[in-house]
Parts: structure tokens; C-alpha cells; sequence
């Protein structure tokens, strides 16, 4: 979230699209309320009627999956009826540069597709960009001769068209082997906006296509509703008014989920809706701590605080290898190696020295395998996987494609399970297809966990708030603190190293986790918060935030973006004393404005990254520091004292004039991104059909994402499985439970609200067949089949295409078997193993599949 | 606010209790149920705890699919097509609970004085004097007290006099996200109403009312509605139904058919006929309500702590006696008029 739940209150437009926060973000829905008392209309774009669309102004009725030609067709309209400030753009964004001759988009492609082979034994990507075309043009490129040949070769950081300087001197001082520094770039731009090969112009082209009678056939929206919501939404183009993007898994989803909200941030970075108070791009976070989970590398190929694994298929084998490929030639990524070098300082302490890179070849390597969700399913489908540990997560309920789960689970020699609940990932030996549970020949081991009320620690909030809490009650006996029991298996693993030897002992043995530990044997949650905020290796002193890390190895932090949140050296062992635990409830009120606060309330913990609490908040001020919308700016220069006044913390180096400081500092260019050559499947987002899909693209003939991700274990995709199954599925969640249920189903006073599964499906449907309202159904297409009650509703409409109609069955996905007060039939029976292709996010919200009524 | 269970106003010296109600916005209701959740948590209530127990409610989203004796408290979904209002179709939330009617038809048809008006705006069912022989609920112009047969009696949502006399709002005006309920004087929360509706019709939602401004000689719950309150299934005029006590003449067809209950019930009274309201007296010095035995006796136990502004004995005493006499004599009343 770029902005904060609190700050929504000032927006004058919301709005939700793959999204539904009254439902899924209950919490969220206190501040949008109030920015609906203070006058501000709220859109809701979804399949379905949702409790959301019951409180807005307007609800679109989507088809599933065709977010991005929803939103190429608001572009346009902001575009045609120039809804932007170009002065705003040519200063902000990266509008202005002019990209590389050989750059080409034709029927749906771009430039540069080409085949590979598939990384997983059994399917995945078989296609992939070679991106060297998608560059920018660069002063002193011979414009014959398009890109330097290299650019294509890091194609998912940010440093294309590096240009190396022979520099292998850091900050501090001291040389690493193979380091070569990048050089910083010189683009060509044209602050006009008018040259045909500007990223202006060509997004301009690029959105051609999306007008509201395309946008009607595609997403099934009548003309007069879009354009009446187009106007509204794009409204907030003026300086005087914010629009904030509320969106969650309804966008991530699908095979174009990463495109999907890319194409939102180019909508909101186009009508200035980043950076300023009510605006932003906002993702609602599901899970209490799922922000913190991703900051602490959730993601497949990442390590903590947002940094890439090394990849060897790249050629980074050493430190200096790899710090060329990952640190920026201009603004703040300049400083990575800091970073790097004190997070390996940090895991591996006195055996981490210059002499072996720090430890760098005992950091795990990206492979480049696929490591993702899906992936890890089919390797172990394939026999590829021995053991499993399911750590607070029930993939089998929760992961697509549930019968194939339970059937690669069933082919591995052991698996730990760590959670609360005896969920169905505990007991999923019971229910596996066409094997009866004792020929089941994997070991299951349970480990109970304890909740958030009987251990301490911090969990990180949707608006990147870091907050303490406290232990209330002990533990259940038997259950035990997560960290302890990952604890006490790294000193056991250890030790069996140290005693036996064995292939590779150093990762595991030179890595120092003995400093979590206090002196009863237990993992101690504020030694950790030591050691992630980051101390000087010498002293032990607790950093005041990322800018004192050094790159010689003098200061070690466990994840740079938290540095500062547990920084008081003068109370160490209390979390109260520190920023992470503050519980101040003072406001900033902007001088000129209104007097009412921000709603940004700096002393209620720490937000990652220095307690900023908005980002990107130099768009709240002009290119000369005068704020765009006075009594809304969250910075602003002070031409008399020559310096700058901050109302959050400021997100540019405050030591230089307006001119000068970088407008987006986290990318290469120091502006926002509207054409990004980072994406895997193009540097503008383009509408594509789900995988499995009745309706053909009509923006293309590329049906769907060349690169998605398409597993062949378990699906069968042709021209027949649109007959077979002519539905649409899509799914949803619902208040009254949680995630795969396992907690609110083992609840009765939860369980009582919303006590059976259900799917949702057009009342036309229903005619259709002769379903009647309640009537016990089945969902079900070559994966599996499910029975639920049905709802017929009006909330879903059918899409018509030439006079015929296509039906969506919508159900919730938050039942199964194991639970002790209520159990229904586990929904992702019938979800494939299709992944987006920048993120691998399984295609939960569009496939076919059929309906009947039971017995028939 | 001050406190939130009695607000004395002084006037001329003389304690006043002013009247307290609810606000139940449902253009601001989301339908997330935290309000439901959090009547049963904090009154208690178990819910099944078997899989059987449970069944599918047509519509799929209004749970349990009635209130009971255990349930006080549920929204209700409703799909309406072409409402008078901006939006051509909409999926409607209303709040279903006791509406605290300042003439309540419980009360009049309590054989017992186990429903009383508690002095604040609220109508409670004494469980002490509740033998469950539920006319309150054939009273009541809603049907909403309901019979609970684990302890004999009749519930229904008593707007948290606990938490009030602690002065804290009821559970679910506590726990409501988005400030779809609020809690305070009525007239304050008529006037925020008022308003409101006012919006709503400049939005465009014509119909846009206040359910409870006169109703039953007003309501303590008010239910601000986008339309009309027949689109929420609503009584536009409710009444108390024909058999409002059992004292009062009914059709001969009418009483045939309640004969035989009313048997039933003169039995089950008679099991509870040595039953009186005890005569309590107050203690200033131990800062105690007492029944005759000596007990103290529990009813009164919150007010006793929070109602009256400390050091002022005398209207300590005053008003709570003002309150127990007129609980006591209306009992005695009716039991013996009803007995009779
Ligand atoms: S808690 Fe509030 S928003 Fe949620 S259902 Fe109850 S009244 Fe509506
Ligand atoms: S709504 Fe029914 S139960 Fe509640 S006070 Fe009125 S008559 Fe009594
Ligand atoms: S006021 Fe109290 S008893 Fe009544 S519905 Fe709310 S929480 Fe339940």
C-alpha cells in the first residue's frame, strides 16, 4: 500500500476494483465510510454484486479476468480527453524518454518472444522475452543500431543497458573481485510528449484500441456506465482532488494479475494520484501479517527486504558478480551493496569477511527451477521432493487443484505440518483420491503452533506499520512459539552437521541463529528485532535507521527496510521504548489547509521504510517544491531558508533542491515507470483471455499471456473442454470466515453466521437448467466436483456476446473436511495449475466448469 | 457523555432520567455481521456445535435464519430490484433486534412484570421473573422476544445494561466498523438521523426514511432506510397484536384458540404464584440495594455503582427507589390483575 488505511478519508473518488473490502478488509471500511460521509463516491468494479457494491455509488458488472481492458479503456478516455498534466508527466514520469527503434507491440505481442524450454519436468513457461528491444534510447546510441546487445541479459532487475565503468570500488572504500559498477545512463527525451517513440505516445497507441464500444464487447459493461464512471474516476486528475485504487486478489488471480495492477498504477501515476494524501495504489493486505511475510521474503527467489536471489544461470557466482547485476547507476538502488553486505554480516557474523565475499556462496542460488506454489506440486507429482514442511499454511484447501495436491503429497517419505488447527493439510492422508488411507505411505508429523495471544512479536500492517504486540496468556501445553521450534531445529540440524559432517555443512553451521536465543533456551523475538533493525558489529549499537549501513562489512541488518524500528539503545529489551511499539496518537495538520489532520499519526509505531508514511510524496509538490494542492502537501520547499519542510517523512534526499532530488527514487531513472521493461510479458499491460475461456480475445488474435504458466499435470485445455464445460467459474471470499477456515470454522458463534458452502449463479442460469433456489448442486469439470447449496442471484449477471449468453458460477473457497464445528466440500478441486507469468499467482478467478443438479 | 445507563439531568435538583437510543444506519452497514458476533460474545450466547445442527438459508446470506432465545441479534439480506433510488438494483442490509418501543407490547402483555421498562429507553425481560410462557412475544408487534428452553424463559436483546451501567456503549454499537450504529440521547441520534435522511434524498434516494421516529409512540432503536420499510420487509404501522393481554376481551374465536395456552400458562404460574418481586430498600451507607432477606439483590446492582453522580446520597436514594417502586407496583399490578 502506497498510502495509509488512515490518510483514505481524504480521497474524493474510490476506487475498488478486484477488491472487496467490506467483506474481506472490514477494517479498511471505517475510513472509506468516512470518506463517503465527507462526499467521496465510491466505485466498485467486480463480477459480482458484493457487500462492497451494496455500498457504493456505481458497481460495474466485469466479466471475470478482463481487468486490464476495463482500465486501457480509462486511460484512453483520460488521454483523449487530456486528463493529465504534462508538465506533471514530462517531470514525474518516464513519458518523456524515447525507446529503442526496434521496440514493436503487433496482434498482442511484443518484440522479442521466443520459445524455451519448460524449467518444470512437467510444463510451465514455454515462452519468454528477450527484452533488448524494450530499452531506452540512450545518448550516444547509434540509432541504426538498436541496443547494446546486453540489455536483454538481467531481464527481471532493474538495470537494463548497463553500461560498465571497471569500477570495483564501494562507498567504504574497499574493492570487491569481479565487481564492474554501472554507469549512469543519458536518456533522450522529449518533454513535448509528441515524438512517436516517446513512452507517451506510444501508450497512447498502445490504449488505441480500448474504446467504449471495445470496452463493452470485452468486459460486458454497457457504454453509458463506463463512461460514466470514466469520468468520474479520471476526474481526479486535477490537483485539487485524489482517487485511491483499492485492489486485492481479484486482480492477482489470473494469468495477467501482475499486468493487471500495473495497469492501475499507470492509470493513477497518469491522473497524479500517487504520492498525495486520499490517492495511491492501494493493495489491501488479507492476512493480519502478510505485509510483513513479503517484506521477509515470501516470494519464491527472494530473500528479506526485497532483494533478488543470486542467480547462477545469470553468471552472478560471486559478490562482486552480483552486486554489478543488482546495484542501480542512479538513484537510491546506488546503495544495495550496503545492504547486501550487511544482511550476509548479519546471517553469517564472524565468518562472513572480505576475504570470502562475506559469505556470499552460502546464500542460496536461484536456480531458476521454479520454485513457486504450483511448481513445487508438480516436482513433488514427479517424485522429486522427499520431505515437506507446511508451516502455517493448508495448501491442500488453500493451494489450486486439491486433488492433484493430495495426490503429490501422497508421494513424498514425510511432512511436518506446523499450525493451530489438526487442519486438512494434517490430515489430508484421509481423503486422498482412489488410495485408502493406510496404503498412504507418508510420514505426517503435527506440530502445534501458538496464536498471536500467547507469544510476542511484531506484525506488519497493510499500511506498512510495524506494531508491536505482547504476550496475554500462555500457550496450551504442547503448543509451542514458531520461532522456538524453528530454533530448536537449526541447533539439532547443526549439531548432527558438526558431529557427522556431511555434504555442504557451512550454510547451516556458519549461520547464527544461537543470538536469537535468550538465556532460558528460548528464541527471543526482541534479540531478532536486534538483529533485523541492524547494529554496528563492533559496539552492538542499534542502528537509527538504513542510511548509517556501511559496505565493509562494519554493520549487519537482517532486512534494511526495517532499520529504525527497534532502534532506542538506551532501553534495549523493551519493545514499548521503541518506535515499533509507540503508541503516540498525535496528527500532522498541514498549514493551509482545512485543519484537519493528515491522518498519518507518525508515533503509532514505525512504517517501513524511515516512518514514511506516504510514499513517492514528492508528487504532492510541483518540480519547484510548491505543493500541488495546498493544505495537502506532505513536503514542501522552503524558498527562504532553502530547505525542505517535511509533513511525513520525505521520500527524496532532502539535502538537495527541488531540481534536483529524484522524483521516483527507487528506480534506475528516478521517475515513475509508465513503460517498464522489468515485467516479463511486456512493458505495457495487454488484455489476454484466461487460459481456459469461452470467449475469444478481441483486442488480439494472441489469446492468452504467451508466457503464463501452464502446468500439463493436471489440465487438459482444447476446444472440447469448452463444450464439455461451458461455465464460467470465478470465486470470492466472505467476512464471515477466514482464509481456508480452519480458525472460524472451529468457531461456532463464527461458524453459526455463515454455516454452509454455497456457489453463487445467475438467476438465467438457474431458468436455464431448472436449479432452483437451495437446491444441492454440483460443480464440477475434468479436475474434480464439488456439492454445495446454491444461491440464485441477481448479483451475477451474464455476459452476452452476440446474442448468446455466458454464465458465471461464483462460490467461496473457505470450507473442507476438517473441522470440528462445520465442513463443507473443498472448492480448489476444480482450480487448475495455470500461474501469471511475472508472478506464478495461480489462476483461482477464471476457468471452465459445469453445474447439475444432484442426482441428476 | 456522561454516563451512558442514566443520565441524570438536573433539573431544579430533581434527578431526570433522559432516554437513550440506537442508531442503525443501514446506508452505512456493510453487513459484516461483527455485531451479531459480538451480541453473542458479549451476552454469552452458545451456538450449535455440530455440523448437523446447521442449515442452508435460502438467499445464503442471512444467518442464523431466525432469531431465537439464543440469538438477539441478526442482519438481514435482501436482493431488490428497482428500488426508488439511484441505483437500479441493490442488495439491502437491516438490522433485526428489539426495538425498545416506548410503548411496548411486551410489557403490556407480561404476566409477570418480567418485561419492564428499565427507566433509560430500554424494555428488558427479567430472568428472574420471566416463567417463559411468551406472551411478550405475541405482544410484541415484531415477534421478537423468543423462547429459550434451556432455562425456561424468554430473551431478546436488553441493549446491554451491563455495559452500560459501566458506560460503555452496547457490544455491537462498540464493534461496528464503518459507524453504522451509534449509541446516545434520543434526541441526539434523531436529529444525526434527520440529517441523514436529508442526504440520502439529495442523493437521490427518495423514499429515504427514519423507522422508529413514531412508531410505537417511538422507537430506541432508529433505523435510517435508503427506501421505504416495506422494501426491508418492515411493518410501515406496527401495532400490538390483537391478544395484547391476556386481561383484555378477545373474539370468541380468538380466545378458544388461546385457551388452551392460556391453560398452560395459568399452571405454570401457579408453580410461580408464591413468586413476589421482593420489596428492596437501599442503603446509602453500604452503598447496597437489599431484598427483605438481607440478599443483595443483583438487578440493581449497576445502577447502583454508576447512575448517580457520587457524594449525593439523598438522590442516590431517591431514584432508585423511584425506580424498584414503580418496577414493584406494575408487577403487582399485573399478576394480580392478570391472575385473576
Ligand atoms: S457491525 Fe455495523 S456494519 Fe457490520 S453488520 Fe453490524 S451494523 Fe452493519
Ligand atoms: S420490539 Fe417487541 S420486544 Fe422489543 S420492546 Fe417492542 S414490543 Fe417489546
Ligand atoms: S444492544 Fe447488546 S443485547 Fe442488544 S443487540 Fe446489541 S449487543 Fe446484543
Amino acid at each position: 500500500m502506497t498510502n495509509q488505511l488512515m490518510d483514505m478519508k481524504h480521497a474524493d473518488v474510490i476506487l475498488v476494483e478486484g477488491g472487496n473490502p467490506a467483506e474481506n478488509h472490514p477494517a479498511s471500511f471505517k475510513h472509506i465510510s468516512e470518506a463517503k460521509r465527507r462526499g467521496a463516491k465510491l466505485i466498485t468494479i467486480d463480477p459480482r454484486f458484493s457487500r462492497t457494491a451494496a455500498m457504493s455509488d456505481m458497481w460495474l458488472a466485469i466479466r471475470p479476468g478482463t481487468d486490464i481492458a476495463m482500465i486501457s479503456g480509462f486511460i484512453k478516455y483520460l488521454i483523449d480527453n487530456e486528463r493529465y498534466d504534462k508538465e506533471y508527466l514530462a517531470y514525474f514520469t518516464n513519458a518523456s524518454f524515447l525507446i529503442n527503434k526496434d521496440f514493436d507491440f503487433k496482434d498482442g505481442v511484443y518484440s522479442g518472444l521466443t520459445e524455451i524450454e519448460p524449467t518444470n519436468g512437467n510444463g510451465g513457461r514455454t515462452f519468454k522475452y528477450d527484452k533488448s528491444s524494450w530499452a531506452y534510447e540512450l545518448v550516444g546510441d547509434n540509432a541504426e543500431s538498436s541496443g547494446d546487445g546486453t540489455a536483454g541479459m538481467s531481464n527481471t532487475i532493474t538495470n537494463e543497458q548497463k553500461k560498465p565503468t571497471g569500477n570495483n570500488t564501494l562507498s567504504s572504500g574497499i574493492q570487491i573481485e569481479n565487481l564492474n559498477l554501472p554507469a549512469k545512463r543519458e536518456f533522450v527525451k522529449d518533454e513535448t510528449l509528441e515524438h512517436p517513440r516517446c513512452v507517451f505516445q506510444l501508450l497512447k497507441k498502445h490504449v488505441e484500441r480500448f474504446t467504449p464500444e471495445m470496452v463493452e464487447k470485452i468486459t460486458g459493461v454497457s457504454q453509458e456506465q463506463f463512461l460514466k464512471a470514466a469520468d468520474i474516476v479520471t476526474s481526479t486528475y486535477s490537483a485539487d482532488k485524489a482517487g485511491g485504487f483499492m485492489y486485492a486478489m481479484g486482480l492477482c488471480h489470473h494469468t495477467v494479475g501482475a499486468q493487471s495492477i500495473r495497469a492501475a498504477c499507470i492509470m493513477q501515476t497518469l491522473l497524479h494520484n500517487i504520492g498525495v494524501p486520499g490517492g495511491g495504489m492501494n493493495a489491501m493486505r488479507g492476512e493480519c501479517n502478510v505485509q510483513g511475510a513479503t517484506d521477509f521474503a515470501l516470494l519464491a527467489g527472494e530473500l528479506p527486504g526485497y532483494t533478488k536471489l543470486p542467480n547462477t544461470s545469470r553468471g552472478e557466482n560471486s559478490l562482486g558478480e552480483y552486486l554489478s547485476k543488482h546495484t542501480a547507476n542512479n538513484g537510491y538502488y546506488m546503495n544495495r551493496p550496503k545492504f547486501i553486505i550487511s544482511m550476509l554480516k548479519e546471517w553469517y557474523g564472524e565468518h562472513a569477511t572480505l576475504e570470502n565475499d562475506f559469505g556470499f556462496d552460502w546464500w542460496p542460488k536461484d536456480d531458476k527451477k521454479d520454485h513457486t506454489h504450483i511448481s513445487i506440486f508438480e516436482w513433488m507429482m514427479q517424485g522429486n521432493l522427499e520431505g515437506f514442511f507446511a508451516w502455517g499454511q493448508n495448501p491442500v484447501i488453500g493451494g489450486p487443484n486439491s486433488n492433484f495436491t493430495l495426490k503429490a503429497l501422497s508421494k513424498l517419505k514425510w511432512m511436518v505440518n506446523v499450525d493451530l488447527w489438526y487442519t486438512d493439510t494434517a490430515t489430508w492422508w484421509k481423503h486422498v483420491p482412489d488410495t485408502p488411507p493406510e496404503e498412504v505411505m507418508t510420514e505426517v508429523f503435527v506440530l502445534p503452533a501458538c496464536n498471536h495471544f500467547e507469544k510476542q512479536g511484531s506484525i506488519t500492517n497493510t499500511g506498512r506499520s510495524i506494531q508491536w504486540r505482547y504476550k496475554a496468556v500462555d500457550p496450551l501445553s504442547g503448543a509451542h512459539d514458531d520461532g522456538d521450534m524453528l530454533v530448536e531445529l537449526w541447533c539439532n540440524l547443526r549439531d548432527l552437521y558438526k558431529a557427522h559432517g556431511g555434504v555442504c555443512p557451512e550454510p547451516l553451521v556458519n549461520l547464527e541463529l544461537d543470538k536469537f536465543i535468550d538465556n532460558s533456551g528460548k528464541f527471543s523475538p526482541i534479540k531478532a528485532a536486534w538483529g533485523i533493525n541492524g547494529y554496528e558489529v563492533e559496539s552492538g549499537r542499534l542502528l537509527q535507521g538504513f542510511g548509517e549501513l556501511k559496505d565493509d562489512g562494519s554493520t549487519a541488518c537482517g532486512n534494511w527496510i526495517y532499520s529504525g524500528y527497534f532502534c532506542n539503545n538506551d532501553d534495549k529489551w523493551n519493545p514499548a521504548a521503541q518506535p515499533t511499539g509507540s503508541r503516540g496518537t498525535r496528527d500532522i495538520v498541514v498549514p493551509g489547509g482545512d485543519g484537519d489532520g493528515l491522518g498519518i499519526y507518525p508515533d503509532w509505531a514505525f512504517s517501513w521504510p524511515l516512518n514514511r508514511r506516504i510514499l513517492y510524496n514528492r508528487a504532492s509538490c510541483d518540480p519547484s517544491g510548491k505543493p500541488y494542492n495546498p493544505g495537502r502537501q506532505l513536503v514542501e520547499w522552503d524558498e527562504a531558508n532553502q530547505k525542505w519542510i517535511q509533513y511525513d517523512v520525505a521520500d527524496f534526499p532532502v539535502n538537495k533542491k527541488p531540481d534536483e532530488t529524484w522524483p521516483f527514487m527507487m528506480t534506475d531513472e528516478t521517475v515513475a515507470r509508465l513503460f517498464s521493461p522489468t515485467m516479463a510479458d511486456g512493458p505495457f499491460p495487454e488484455h489476454y483471455e484466461a487460459i481456459e475461456c469461452p470467449i475469444p480475445n478481441m483486442a488480439s488474435s494472441q489469446h492468452s499471456n504467451p508466457i503464463a504458466l501452464v502446468y500439463k499435470g493436471s489440465s487438459k485445455t482444447d476446444a472440447q473442454t469448452v463444450e464439455k464445460y461451458p461455465l464460467i467459474s470465478s470465486d470470492f471470499h466472505l467476512v464471515e470466515h477466514w482464509q481456508t477456515g480452519s480458525e472460524t470454522r472451529n468457531q461456532p458463534w463464527l461458524a453459526q453466521i455463515m454455516p454452509r458452502f454455497f456457489c453463487e449463479i445467475p438467476t438465467e442460469l438457474a431458468e436455464e437448467r431448472g436449479i432452483e433456489n437451495g437446491d444441492m448442486v454440483e460443480v464440477f469439470n475434468e479436475r474434480g466436483s464439488i456439492k454445495m447449496n446454491v444461491v440464485v442471484t441477481k448479483r451475477i449477471k451474464p455476459y452476452v456476446l452476440d446474442g448468446k449468453s455466458y454464465y458465471t458460477v461464483s462460490m467461496p473457497f473457505h470450507w473442507g473436511w476438517s473441522a470440528d464445528v462445520i465442513k463443507g466440500d473443498v472448492r480448489n478441486m476444480v482450480t487448475p495449475h495455470y500461474g501469471d507469468g511475472n508472478s506464478s499467482t495461480p489462476e483461482f478467478k477464471t476457468f471452465l466448469c459445469d453445474i447439475r443438479k444432484v442426482g441428476e | 457523555m456522561g454516563n451512558l445507563y442514566h443520565a441524570p439531568d438536573v433539573v431544579n435538583d430533581v434527578a431526570v432520567n433522559q432516554d437513550f437510543a440506537m442508531l442503525y444506519d443501514s446506508s452505512y452497514c456493510m453487513g459484516c455481521k461483527a455485531c451479531q458476533v459480538a451480541c453473542k460474545q458479549t451476552n454469552m450466547l452458545p451456538a450449535p456445535m455440530k455440523d448437523e445442527e446447521y442449515e442452508f438459508n435460502l438467499g445464503g446470506y442471512t444467518y442464523p435464519p431466525e432469531n431465537s432465545g439464543d440469538n438477539y441479534l441478526r442482519m438481514v439480506f435482501t436482493e431488490v430490484d428497482n428500488p426508488n433510488g439511484p441505483k437500479p438494483f441493490d442488495w439491502i442490509i437491516r438490522r433485526e433486534s428489539c426495538n425498545h418501543c416506548t410503548r411496548a407490547g411486551c410489557v403490556e402483555a407480561c404476566p409477570t412484570g418480567a418485561c419492564h421498562y428499565v427507566g433509560n429507553g430500554s424494555v428488558d425481560i427479567d430472568p428472574h421473573l420471566c416463567i417463559g410462557c411468551k406472551f411478550c412475544s405475541t405482544g410484541c408487534p415484531w415477534s421478537v422476544p423468543k423462547y429459550r428452553e434451556r432455562d425456561n424463559i424468554n430473551a431478546k436483546c436488553w441493549f446491554c445494561q451491563d455495559r452500560l451501567s459501566q458506560d460503555e456503549e452496547p457490544a455491537c454499537v462498540k464493534t461496528c466498523f464503518p459507524d453504522a450504529l451509534d449509541w446516545g440521547y434520543r434526541s441526539t441520534m434523531l436529529t444525526k438521523a434527520q440529517k441523514r435522511v436529508e442526504q440520502l434524498k439529495s442523493e437521490g434516494y427518495e423514499d429515504a426514511c427514519i423507522y422508529g421516529e413514531h412508531e410505537m409512540e417511538g422507537l430506541h432503536l432508529l433505523q435510517v432506510l435508503k427506501y421505504k420499510p416495506e422494501v426491508y420487509g418492515l411493518n410501515p404501522n406496527p401495532s400490538i397484536p390483537l391478544m395484547k393481554t391476556i386481561g383484555e376481551a378477545m373474539t370468541p374465536v380468538a380466545l378458544a384458540g388461546v385457551l388452551g395456552t392460556l391453560a398452560f400458562v395459568s399452571m405454570s404460574y401457579k408453580n410461580n404464584k408464591n413468586y413476589k418481586k421482593p420489596k428492596l430498600h437501599y442503603d446509602p451507607k453500604t452503598d447496597e440495594t437489599y431484598t427483605q432477606d438481607g440478599e443483595i439483590w443483583f438487578k440493581d446492582e449497576f445502577k447502583r455503582k454508576h447512575s448517580i453522580e457520587p457524594g449525593d446520597e439523598h438522590k442516590e436514594q431517591k431514584l432508585v427507589e423511584k425506580g424498584s417502586d414503580q418496577t414493584v407496583v406494575k408487577t403487582q399490578d399485573k399478576s394480580d390483575e392478570e391472575v385473576k
